[in-house]
């Protein structure tokens, strides 16, 4: 292989073998469907993909090297189209979308060709507008500029409104010579069914946490803080990224003091362990769920795994608490409590004022974990926690 | 690189190629002026990705070398400059200078590696056209172009040239222009391309000078040649539907009219017709036509009489008033010619009279009449 050309793409053997065989037998489809959970490197493949279909050698992997790769690695290649969700225009703007975002859109573009795992979405940016959908149509339907193809691609497909949607099924349904289509989404139900069942559909896993571990590594993260946070991760390297930015430590302690003051149902103690957990920039309303949510894992995990070696998966290192809440709740039922965390992110989803939202997920902790035993010393170890 | 030229043939040089060149974009790189200087010719191009342009200008060359000039910062500030020897130099960091006497300015620029490859012209096999020809070719068709994004082919020029003929043809389909040209000689292969319209407008506005234009074809781009300045044009991807299955070779029904007084009788009708459907009727008979319009909604009617010859069945035929007007305003003849089949197939429109080497039809589709 080449020289000068470096994957980005963390693990995903399976798809992207599968896309170089679709290149090397020249049976390349159409239109690509990307999907899978955030940070799992669906723009990261889709873009690598990109640069392949537009590479002259068309080998298994761009070779870096081409009049294409170049540019198309570094997303101003003139024959690959990219779009995604924009924020609203301004009213009485005249000005075309690419025009009048040309400056987000250079800066995002920018980010994401530099590393295509820290994607995210502009700032208050909702949809993908359709007049962008028109243009990426638009340039399917000329001939190429430089490359045998033209790839267009649309990052998270599924904020494609239903006029959007079918604007694009138009040209799904009849692709223009030489034109590929990629797009990406995190929620394939969100893409009309007509468009999916156009699509080649490459579902992305969640990496393991080796992988994730592996890349942290190699951008700099130190070791035993990369583990912890690729345990934490759930196998989405953005995600992983983000933690491991963080002091961990500190924020397991104040998911731990949270789980705390919801199982003996404080009031005032919960107000501020709330405001603790939240007091952060790194700690949206979304991950502290998702922390609470590993917690109770780690916590039924090890009730399962009684008396064998016990190992948290994610909270390492805090074993004697573990221990402390499976002791104190011996009724709990975590199945009941794993459910009430996900109707709290379904509720912040739907955009729940967060304190109340919080609120209410510890009163369903309270009833989810049952009485607590009676056993002073139990209850001191627990209250140390 | 660096060049000294006069203000006023740097300023006529430039502001066609910028013309071309987006004023802002999520490409920021696009929004330069690409500039490259060999021996005593300056030559400038740009691209917008779809269209690009390239133009020489003679200076006096002082380093050889290619730099990036910030389009419309560089073009403005050579505008206000009065015209005396202006001195152009790219520095080694990458900064954009300009000066004459005592006014010094210093532009940022951007690294030239980062402009896409501006298309270069294919010099061999060459279609030679007169430019006044090429608009006037241009200029018959673009009414036609259709404007549905959703079929891509028809909203560009069909272009083809072949041994003896070059051809365009546009339709939206309501309506079709074929327009024929014999040409002076043409040794390459036959070609067909699908031109976009705008391209081919652009064309035409730089066709207004006497002179050739030499025209070159690749699969993928075709390139014109006017003057000093290059032009080229991606096409649009695709085939051509086949527009001769709908010219009619049967219309039997012949209509020869003076052309003032029937455009001027449809303009008249065109006015008091539906706002929507703009319907006009024609009533055919032997030695004359009869133009009536009714608008019930808003009450409005009118009739008038139109001398004419008129071979063929009496019948009554509906028309878009806009759509007769815009192909009657292609005609430069003292009369025109309609090929007429039935009230509700299409009919041919012609001049009475073609022009030398050229051959002109234009297809009109008739209204339902209710």
């Amino acid at each position: 292989m080449s020289t000068s050309f470096h994957s980005r793409v963390v693990g995903q053997r399976e798809a992207r073998a599968r896309l170089s065989d679709a290149v090397r037998s020249g049976r390349v489809a159409h239109a690509y469907l990307f999907s899978g959970p955030r940070g799992v490197g669906k723009t990261a493949l889709a873009l690598e993909f990109a640069a392949l279909l537009l590479c002259e050698r068309e080998g298994a992997e761009p070779c870096g090297e081409c009049v294409n790769c170049p540019a198309s690695l570094a997303l101003r290649h003139p024959d690959l189209h990219l779009i995604y969700p924009l924020p609203s225009k301004k009213a009485g703007s005249t000005e075309d979308d690419e025009r009048e975002f040309a400056a987000v859109i250079a800066t995002q573009n920018a980010a994401l060709a530099k590393d295509p795992y820290t994607f995210l979405r502009p700032a208050k940016a909702k949809d993908v507008r359709i007049s962008l959908v028109r243009g990426l149509i638009h340039h399917a339907s000329m001939k190429p500029y430089q490359a045998r193809r033209k790839v267009l691609i649309v990052l998270q497909a599924d904020a494609m409104n239903t006029q959007a949607q079918n604007a694009l099924l138009k040209a799904l349904e009849e692709p223009p010579s030489n034109a590929y289509f990629l797009l990406t989404t995190e929620n394939e139900g969100g893409l009309l069914q007509t468009i999916r069942s156009r699509c080649q559909r490459v579902r992305l896993a969640p990496l393991s946490s080796e992988e994730v571990a592996d890349a942290l590594v190699k951008s700099g993260v130190a070791g035993p803080q990369a583990e912890l946070a690729a345990a934490m991760s759930g196998g989405s390297l953005s995600h992983a990224r983000e933690l491991s930015r963080d002091n961990l430590e500190d924020l397991q302690r104040r998911v731990i003091a949270f789980l705390r003051a919801a199982a003996v149902c404080d009031p005032v103690e919960l107000r501020k362990v709330t405001a603790t957990l939240l007091d952060s920039d790194q700690m949206p309303e979304q991950t502290a769920l998702e922390f609470i949510g590993l917690l109770l894992r780690d916590v039924a995990l090890s009730r399962i795994a009684r008396n064998a070696a016990r190992h948290p998966v994610t909270f390492r290192g805090f074993e004697d608490r573990i221990d402390a809440i499976l002791l104190a709740y011996p009724e709990a039922d975590f199945d009941a409590a794993a459910r009430a965390v996900d109707v709290s992110a379904d509720y912040l989803a739907r955009g729940y004022t967060r304190d109340f939202v919080m609120f209410a997920l510890a009163i369903r902790l309270h009833e989810a974990l049952g009485p607590r035993t009676k056993s002073s010393t139990k209850q001191t170890r627990l209250d140390h926690a | 690189m660096k060049f000294t030229a006069s203000q006023s043939s740097l300023l006529a040089g430039l502001q066609p190629v910028a013309g071309i060149v987006p004023a802002k974009s999520p490409m920021p790189v696009l929004t330069h002026l690409l500039a490259e200087v060999s021996g005593n010719t300056l030559t400038v191009s740009a691209t917008d990705l779809e269209l690009s342009m390239e133009t020489k200008v003679e200076v006096k060359g002082l380093k050889d070398g290619r730099a990036l000039l910030p389009a419309r910062k560089f073009l403005e500030e050579i505008r206000e400059f009065p015209d005396v020897p202006i001195t152009v130099e790219a520095t080694e960091s990458g900064r954009i200078k300009l000066g004459a006497e005592d006014k010094n300015y210093d532009l940022s620029g951007e690294s030239v590696q980062n402009y896409p490859k501006v298309p270069s012209l294919e010099e061999k096999d060459m279609l030679v056209l007169e430019r006044s020809r090429l608009r006037r070719m241009i200029g018959k068709v673009l009414f036609a172009v259709s404007r549905d994004e959703l079929r891509p082919q028809l909203t560009g020029v069909y272009f083809k040239v072949s041994a003896d003929e070059v051809r365009m043809v546009t339709t939206d389909g309501h309506r079709l222009v074929k327009i024929m040209q014999k040409h002076g000689g043409y040794k390459g292969e036959m070609h067909e391309s699908i031109v976009p319209a705008k391209a081919m407008s652009t064309v035409a506005r730089m066709c207004e000078r006497e002179g050739d234009v030499h025209i070159s074809f690749t699969p993928n781009q075709i390139g014109f040649r006017i003057g000093n300045t290059t032009l080229i044009t991606k096409l649009i991807e695709g085939r051509y539907p086949n527009y001769e299955a709908v010219i009619p070779s049967e219309n039997k029904n012949t209509l020869t009219l003076d052309l003032e007084q029937f455009h001027a009788s449809v303009r008249r009708a065109a006015i008091v017709s539906n706002e929507i459907s703009r319907q006009i009727r024609l009533k055919l008979r032997s030695d004359h036509l009869q133009v009536t319009v009714e608008d019930i909604e808003q009450g409005n009617e009118g009739q008038e009489t139109v001398p004419c010859t008129y071979v063929g069945e009496p019948m009554d035929i509906g028309y878009n008033a806009g759509y007769v007007l815009d192909v009657l305003k292609q005609v430069d003849t003292p009369e025109v010619a309609f090929e007429l089949g039935t009230p509700t197939s299409a009919g041919i429109v012609k001049p009475s009279e073609q022009e030398k080497d050229e051959d002109l039809l234009m297809l009109i589709m008739p209204v339902r009449l209710n």
